[in-house]
């Protein structure tokens, strides 16, 4: 006597069927149960069981989706189940953490684990007994959430991270797993097929890169005064200055003879510096193998690599640039300072490489004379080569499949190097080691199968095993798919059909 | 050193009232020098002083350069004080103390200690562009001490130029000329001190403290 199929979804009745797909991620499983036409179809969210013989299955908390008569001899009613990820969408989280410095570091006071992120998330969820502790540690996910909707933060965060969300039907709990980890597909003798093994060679990459975001400096940068001539081009030696001597011509420049020579010159003169190259007179970068032939290479920030921290808002703030070096400070003697910070006004124009003073910033020589200051200027920047590329620190690891090579962006993971020997490579480059070596296991188990089982099948899924399919269908044998590495259940909406729904989703946050 | 916000006022330099001058000295004018004032026109709607090195003729008031020095061109221009605020200025020996009078010195950019002019406000000195300087403040003497080495008496409400003495005894010719006009009633000597001051009216008058 074959075993009884019993399938039941609360107080529902005539329930003749259910093809119940059962994925990983955040969207919920839609499964379609089938049962004779009936009125007044309304059910508040139940269990869903099924069970054949021994083997017994509950999905928690489904709910019903939309409804639909399909035509034939024996009419049937196929009504959509959710399982109880369908929730998750109504649920929020909030909370703005691995913030990072100036520096790059993150800031201690918003560190968070990829674990402990996905622990967040899963409370605001509602969801309890949940294991994270399969995910990856030492990299730190930026997260920004305002009201945002947790399931999307989960699954951006999982994503994020090479890890897969898991419904664990068996224990009714919630389960984080790397991807490519887990007890495979194994084989018991009752399945209907042999598990042909295969490679997904188009989805398999060669190589995992993890692109930093761009390197950033702080050597400090030499200044020089320019000026505007008359032909409104910006250089050391305006043509008003022809026959002219800076030293002699204090301020006011009275040599200069047309009213627009004077008005360029009292609005330049000693006013506007520009950014030279290093302060040793150069124009390479410590550090970087680029080769730079112009200051264009260089990709100002206004702000510096160190950070401040604010004891109200408990977090740190960025600090702007400055400018230091020997100028008269407008003291009332004719002394200099001698490597002092200009703590007085002035604007950073980024990209014109160029400071501007409200007024004239000189040096006093030993007779009093007006000379040029020697300015350095304190500022956070990139450097370019000169197609555009920005310097930045990559890792690479070796993946071996036939695709070509796996982009991780990670702008969050700078690496910085300052001027006072601040280096903060060593930390972004183990990020991004991590990182890579998180995505190389992903792909460790580069063989997908299926397997088909009569019965049921009561495997969970992890990171390898991503979808169960069960299929009790009037006048079947009970079926059950199981596959792993790649979704082979045709009818349901792929993997990458959901996180594609789940980013337009997110595009509203 | 303490380094300065310019814009706010704290930097010393914007806390003195400054005028503009053009050197006609036809020299460099170092920095702190006390400057004679040639002539005063309207440039652009603003007040621009000539100045030129002190002469032999007392001037009773003098521009003090900045810590700027300027060059020895017509057209050269510097920011000069008449030191209200008191502030720096260039002397080249002697030891400056509170109170003691300081004055400008014929042909030279510098102050010479006990003279008529400046009033000294401590004994601190420094070295800015090149020169000494000490700290004081410019008080346009209400008299200053004269001697008659006219040539002959002058009598009353007749003009002469004398030296102006000065020195620790008050009898050191300074090199420095006024003319004057007799004021009092009474011949003045040859070889006799007086007083003169520019406070009485349109002329310089003097009357002799010793007959």
């Amino acid at each position: 006597m074959p075993d009884q199929l019993n399938i039941s979804f609360g107080s529902l009745q005539g329930i003749v069927g259910l093809v119940m797909p059962f994925s990983r991620g955040v969207t919920p499983s839609c499964g379609t149960l089938f049962l004779r036409p009936r009125d007044g179809l309304d059910q508040p969210p139940s269990d869903l069981a099924f069970s054949l013989g021994s083997t017994s299955i509950v999905l928690r908390g489904c709910a019903l989706g939309a409804c639909f008569v399909r035509i034939g001899q024996r009419p049937y009613m196929a009504c959509q189940v959710f399982d109880r990820r369908w929730q998750w969408k109504f649920k929020s989280v909030s909370g703005k953490y691995n913030q990072r410095l100036t520096s790059g570091i993150v800031d201690e006071n918003t560190k968070k684990q990829p674990g402990e992120l996905a622990t967040i998330i899963l409370n605001a969820i509602g969801e309890f007994g949940f294991d994270v502790s399969r995910m990856p540690t030492g990299v730190y996910p930026p997260a920004d959430w305002n009201v945002t909707r947790a399931d999307l933060a989960l699954a951006k965060l999982c994503e994020y991270v090479a890890c897969e969300v898991v419904l664990n039907h068996q224990t009714d709990r919630v389960e984080i797993w790397p991807l490519g980890t887990g007890q495979g597909l194994q084989t018991t003798g009752d399945e209907t097929t042999p598990q042909w093994r295969y490679i997904p060679r188009a989805n398999i990459p060669s190589q995992v890169q993890v692109h930093c975001g761009e390197s950033l400096y702080q050597y400090r940068l030499k200044l020089e005064a320019v000026y505007r001539g008359t032909n409104l081009t910006q250089s050391t030696n305006p043509d008003w200055m022809a026959g002219l001597s800076f030293s002699t011509q204090g301020f006011e420049f009275p040599g200069v003879s047309t009213q627009l020579q004077s008005a360029v010159a009292l609005d330049t003169g000693w006013r506007e510096f520009r950014v030279m190259g290093q302060e040793g007179g150069n124009l390479s970068v410590p550090g970087v193998p680029v080769a730079i032939s112009n200051t264009r290479q260089y990709v100002l920030k206004d702000y510096i690599l160190y950070s401040a921290y604010d004891d109200r808002t408990q977090r740190y703030q960025r600090l702007p640039y400055y400018i230091e070096g020997d100028f008269w400070p407008y003291g009332d003697l004719a002394t200099t300072t001698s490597n002092q910070v200009y703590i007085g006004p002035s604007a950073l124009y980024p990209e014109r490489q160029m400071v501007k003073f409200p007024f004239p910033v000189v040096k006093l020589d030993s007779t009093g004379l007006i000379t040029a200051p020697t300015l350095y200027l304190h500022c956070a920047y990139a450097v370019q080569d000169e197609n555009g590329s920005r310097w930045r620190w990559t890792s690479t690891a070796n993946v071996g499949g036939s695709g070509g090579i796996l982009i991780l962006r990670r702008p969050e993971i700078q690496a910085t190097y300052g001027w006072t020997g601040t280096n903060t490579q060593a930390q972004a480059a183990a990020e991004a080691e991590k990182y890579a070596q998180i995505f190389v296991q992903r792909f460790g188990s580069g063989q997908a199968s299926e397997l088909t089982f009569r019965g049921l099948g009561n495997s969970s899924l992890n990171g390898n095993v991503c979808q169960i399919v069960w299929k009790m269908l009037p006048g079947r044998i009970p079926m059950t798919k199981i596959s792993d590495l790649e979704e082979h259940d045709q009818y349901s909406m792929s993997r990458q059909e959901r996180r594609r729904r789940e980013r337009l989703d997110g595009m509203e946050d | 050193m303490a380094v300065y916000i310019p814009q706010d006022f704290r930097a010393p330099f914007f806390r003195k009232n400054w005028v503009r001058f053009v050197n006609s000295a036809g020299e460099t004018i170092p920095s702190h020098a006390i400057m004679r004032v040639t002539n005063c026109t309207v440039t652009n709607g603003e007040m621009i002083y000539t100045v030129a090195k002190p002469d032999g003729t007392y001037r009773w008031r003098y521009l003090v350069n900045s810590c700027i020095a300027v060059g020895s061109g017509s057209a050269h221009e510097g920011w000069g004080t008449f030191l209200d605020e008191g502030g720096p200025a260039y002397y080249s020996s002697g030891t400056p103390a509170l109170n003691e009078m300081w004055g400008p010195t014929s042909g030279q950019w510098y102050l010479t200690q006990h003279r008529p002019g400046f009033l000294i406000s401590g004994a601190g000195t420094s070295t800015s562009g090149g020169v000494n300087v000490l700290f004081t403040k410019q008080v346009v003497p209400g008299e200053i001490r004269v001697y008659n080495d006219s040539g002959g008496a002058v009598a009353a409400s007749a003009s002469a130029t004398m030296s102006v003495y000065g020195g620790s005894a008050g009898t050191t010719d300074t090199s420095m000329d006024v003319t004057l006009t007799n004021a009092s009633t009474t011949s003045w000597a040859t070889s006799k001190y007086g007083s003169a001051t520019i406070d009485m009216g349109g002329l310089i008058f003097g009357v002799p403290l010793q007959v």
